[in-house]
């Protein structure tokens, strides 16, 4: 696992400063880890270039590609 | 008329309002009536003030007749998801830190909501700051299902779901971040639509997570939420996320017909974990609409869907747990335990990991439009997996059990908000428990028109939106 209590503890102490109780501090890896294995899968995708902007683009770019315009786009 | 009054659709009492066939007095006198009796017993309202809606019904009835001119929704009774600020009126959020909230400005929608006429009954329910699926808020009355009150309302909109299916309201604005309007529209029995991101202002809504954050209407038929959602949608200088895409008139639209149009039926993802009886309901809706002429084939979903649906929580608890940075060091104890709990793992997932969930959008938006909307208009797809829960299923000391329900509830609705793409939930039957069943429908971006001409569609060839709970 690799994320544990002790690391939520450290980092917890040192940055966030939250009052976890002891029991959410064992409960949190868990689903901590499982972010942490999206995040990591995601890496693989990192386009330097990207700019998160490129969102707003990629919908709009999208729009335009399909088979079926409904009538009033059509007409427009 | 007047035992009638809360069974018409908000298109049908805007239009009797209009014609002068009924008053809006009148009209919002038989939701006040009806809220008065029902909610006692399904706590859908947070507050709500009925002197003032009635004050603003006899304005707009005056108005009507000095032949002043009137909007779509004129002397229409609405009520809203209790986040959506109005200058100098309360806001909780569900909350008990916003408790006593009274906002100094208010939201773009709410501002297009009254200068289309329409009349604000009061703030709704909510999950508390809109986060999570079932319905259960510790800081309010359990808010319950229109359609038996042992039954889930789902979240984070219960109120909107709730006051729109036990025809108390003809119209509720809700958000969804996660599926916080589709579910609660699902299990209510009405039609609920998350537009395209950035298709409605977000000014004056409260934050969950930014980037995932849309605004819509729950509503008894397509029509109606058609109606709303034109009302609210469109360029906002006070929202420089708001798209300034040109807003249709969809209604105009609604009867072109499904011939030639493609239906897609989802291979891989949407069915994991599907029940035989949700099955057999999507199956049916998809016979009516192949029926009405539309083509459905199947379509093969891209397999990085199932990284979109791990991908979407970085993003959503990030934002919220930076939204929330200061009330949770500074007030922890004034949040509900549940959203306490949820809230903490935003903080440790790491910045570079979240940029990295927002940069790959595009991508991941791209590969799905590519492999599915270049093949189909529509993706037709289950909404819930399974039949609506149980109140007593839902409640947060079910252990396990209730932590996959809570994933389960969201599983098909989540990898929406993360694509940006507009969805809709349209009511197709009733499961064994009594309880409503619902499809979704999902377009490409900016595509609302294909969703609300499919959904019309069915919903004209279909008995589910007429029927209303005995209450």
């Amino acid at each position: 696992m690799a994320i544990t209590p002790q690391t939520v503890t450290t980092l917890n102490d040192s940055v966030h400063e939250l009052p976890l109780p002891d029991v959410r501090v064992q409960e949190l890896p868990v689903e901590l880890n499982q972010l942490h294995v999206a995040a990591v899968a995601n890496r693989a995708r990192l386009d330097f270039d990207a700019d998160p902007s490129d969102f707003r683009r990629a919908l709009h770019a999208a729009k335009d590609r399909a088979l079926w315009t409904p009538r009033f786009l059509s007409s427009a | 008329m007047d035992a009638a009054l809360p069974f018409l659709s908000l298109t049908e009492v805007a239009g009797a309002i209009a014609g002068r066939k009924v008053s809006s007095l009148e009209v919002t006198r038989a939701a006040i009536e009806r809220v008065e009796r029902l909610d006692p017993k399904l706590h859908f309202f947070v507050w709500w003030e009925p002197e003032e809606a009635l004050a603003a019904a006899r304005a707009a009835d005056a108005r009507l007749e000095a032949g002043g001119p009137v909007g779509p929704l004129h002397g229409v009774p609405l009520a809203h998801k209790d986040m959506f600020y109005v200058a100098g009126k309360r806001s909780t959020c569900g909350s008990k830190i916003r408790r006593d909230f009274r906002p100094t400005y208010t939201a773009t929608v709410m501002e297009r909501l009254a200068a289309a006429g329409a009349i604000n009954l009061g703030g709704l329910a909510m999950v508390e700051f809109a986060m999570g699926p079932h319905g259960y808020n510790a800081h309010l009355e359990q808010c319950r299902n229109p359609w038996n009150p042992e039954y889930i309302p789902c979240g984070s909109s219960s109120g909107s779901g709730v006051a729109v299916g036990a025809r108390a309201v003809y119209g509720a604005l809700g958000s969804d971040t996660g599926g916080s309007i589709r579910c609660p529209a699902a299990v209510a029995g009405v039609v609920g639509i998350c537009p395209t991101y950035s298709r409605v202002s977000r000014h004056g809504a409260m934050p969950m997570s930014t980037s995932l954050d849309c605004v819509g209407p729950l509503a008894r038929t397509v029509r109606d939420c058609a109606r709303m959602l034109r009302v609210i949608a469109g360029p906002d200088g006070l929202d420089a996320s708001a798209s300034d895409e040109p807003v249709p008139d969809w209604e105009a639209t609604l009867g072109d017909g499904l011939r030639g149009v493609r239906v897609g039926v989802p291979d891989g993802y949407f069915y994991d974990g599907v029940t035989d009886e949700i099955r057999a309901a999507l199956t049916a809706s998809l016979g009516v609409l192949r029926g009405l002429g539309a083509d459905v084939v199947e379509v093969k979903v891209p397999p990085s869907i199932y990284e979109v649906a791990e991908i979407q929580p970085v993003v959503m608890k990030s934002e919220g747990a930076a939204n929330h940075s200061r009330w949770m060091r500074e007030r922890p104890q004034d949040y509900s335990d549940q959203i306490r709990n949820r809230l903490q793992a935003g903080f440790f997932i790491p910045a570079a990991d979240y940029i990295q969930a927002i940069k790959a959008r595009g991508g991941l938006l791209s590969e799905f439009v590519d492999a599915v909307f270049t093949r189909v208009d529509v993706l037709h797809t289950p909404l819930l997996p399974m039949p609506v829960p149980r109140i007593s299923e839902a409640m947060p000391s079910s252990g396990p059990a209730y932590l996959e329900m809570v994933v389960s509830l969201t599983r098909n609705t989540k990898i929406v908000n993360y694509l940006g793409l507009p969805a809709m939930s349209v009511p197709c039957g009733f499961s064994a428990n009594g309880l409503p069943i619902a499809f979704q429908l999902i377009g490409r971006p900016f595509a609302e028109a294909s969703l609300f001409q499919v959904g019309h569609a069915y919903e004209r060839a279909t008995p589910w939106h007429a029927s209303a709970p005995e209450l």
